[in-house]
């Protein structure tokens, strides 16, 4: 389940570093031209943990230290039930997806330019830095978002509103949930 | 590269940010078994770090002083009968030989920076092999908690036991 999200959440970035390398060659004019197919999750830390409930399922200490994000149940044992029946710090209630990438002493912020090579984190080199993530979005919010925000070529805040555009309107309610 | 100061209580993530991250993505998950096989993934994690683990202890036992040297042996004896023991699960798991965790610096994992450091050093030798066997520990810890296969726990819990003994070994003869 986690394994097939990574594999869209890939796909559907890959259409989106088009985009974003599309911005550095054109200077945007026209309201109407799209340069962005994303949104955002807005998501707090909740822990710090030496646990990988992908790389190392079940096996708590296993892994160098992780910083996680998101649902604040999030362990070493953590299944897409689990995470269901926890709860989330993130702004769109309806995401209680867990987040998680090797601790730092500080932040970095995306798009990254220049040589990462050279730094060091927990996980090893620089170059090795990823972001993990196991999917527990409410599906009809998720495809709300997608739809609206990735196919519909926005730049999109956690409620699927893009300020550059503000006639396309938002996919999610005020309470950042789906209209009911 | 820009590097931002923490900003408190919120972590901008961008989708875009996501595809860097998973290209990059060095850690490949734990495999899934199939679904007839008696081993779950948190078996197939265990298998595939504690190989790495034993493996890549031994050259740094070579870099005991004399007073070290007979516990280095005996921990070299246990280490290359647990790998054959490993290995043997490995392939009955049906997984290749592939090191998963080539080139990760870990908790207990003596990585080649390790291994130049007490080179250097080796006076660092008996904190890394406490780190080391006290890690060992927790990981079979957590292999007999939610290991599948029984006789993967079943050596979880010989390599617990083996580990516990071995601190106190440790701390016998190098206090």
């Amino acid at each position: 389940m986690s394994r097939k999200l990574r594999a869209l959440a890939a796909t559907a970035a890959a259409g989106l570093f088009a985009a974003v390398l599309a911005v550095a060659t054109q200077p945007a004019q026209a309201d109407e031209l799209v340069t962005h197919h994303e949104f955002q999750a807005n998501c707090s830390v909740t822990t710090h943990r030496p646990d990988d409930p992908i790389v190392f399922p079940g096996l708590p200490g296993a892994s160098h230290m992780h910083t996680f994000l998101g649902n604040n149940s999030t362990n070493a044992g953590s299944t897409d039930a689990s995470l269901k029946a926890g709860q989330t710090n993130c702004r769109t209630p309806d995401d209680k997806s867990a987040y998680w990438f090797p601790s730092l002493e500080f932040k970095i912020a995306f798009p990254v330019s220049g040589d990462m090579s050279r730094v060091r984190l927990s996980s090893g080199r620089g170059y090795t830095w990823h972001y993990d993530f196991m999917n527990a979005w409410d599906g009809p919010t998720l495809q709300a978002l997608v739809s609206h925000c990735v196919n519909g070529g926005l730049q999109c805040d956690p409620r699927g509103y893009d300020q550059y555009k503000p006639h396309r309107g938002a996919a999610l309610g005020p309470d950042h949930r789906l209209p009911r | 590269m820009r590097i931002f100061p923490a900003t408190p209580g919120r972590l901008r993530v961008l989708w875009g940010a996501t595809l860097l991250a998973l290209a990059a993505c060095t850690q490949a998950p734990a495999p899934e078994p199939p679904s007839a096989s008696p081993f779950n993934t948190t078996d197939t994690a265990w298998i595939q770090l504690m190989i790495p683990m034993n493996e890549q202890l031994l050259p740094a036992l070579d870099l005991a002083p004399p007073p070290l040297a007979p516990f280095a042996a005996e921990l070299r004896a246990s280490h290359e009968q647990e790998l054959a023991r490993l290995r043997l699960l490995r392939d009955r798991a049906g997984l290749s030989d592939d090191n998963p965790h080539t080139g990760h610096q870990m908790p207990g994992l003596v990585s080649e920076v390790d291994l130049a450091a007490l080179r250097l050093d080796p006076s660092g030798l008996p904190a890394k092999l406490r780190e080391h066997l006290e890690q060992g520990a927790l990981l079979s810890r957590g292999e007999q908690d939610s290991g599948a296969d029984q006789e993967t726990r079943d050596l979880a819990a010989s390599i617990g036991t083996a580990r516990a003994a071995q601190v106190a070994r440790l701390g016998a003869v190098s206090p």
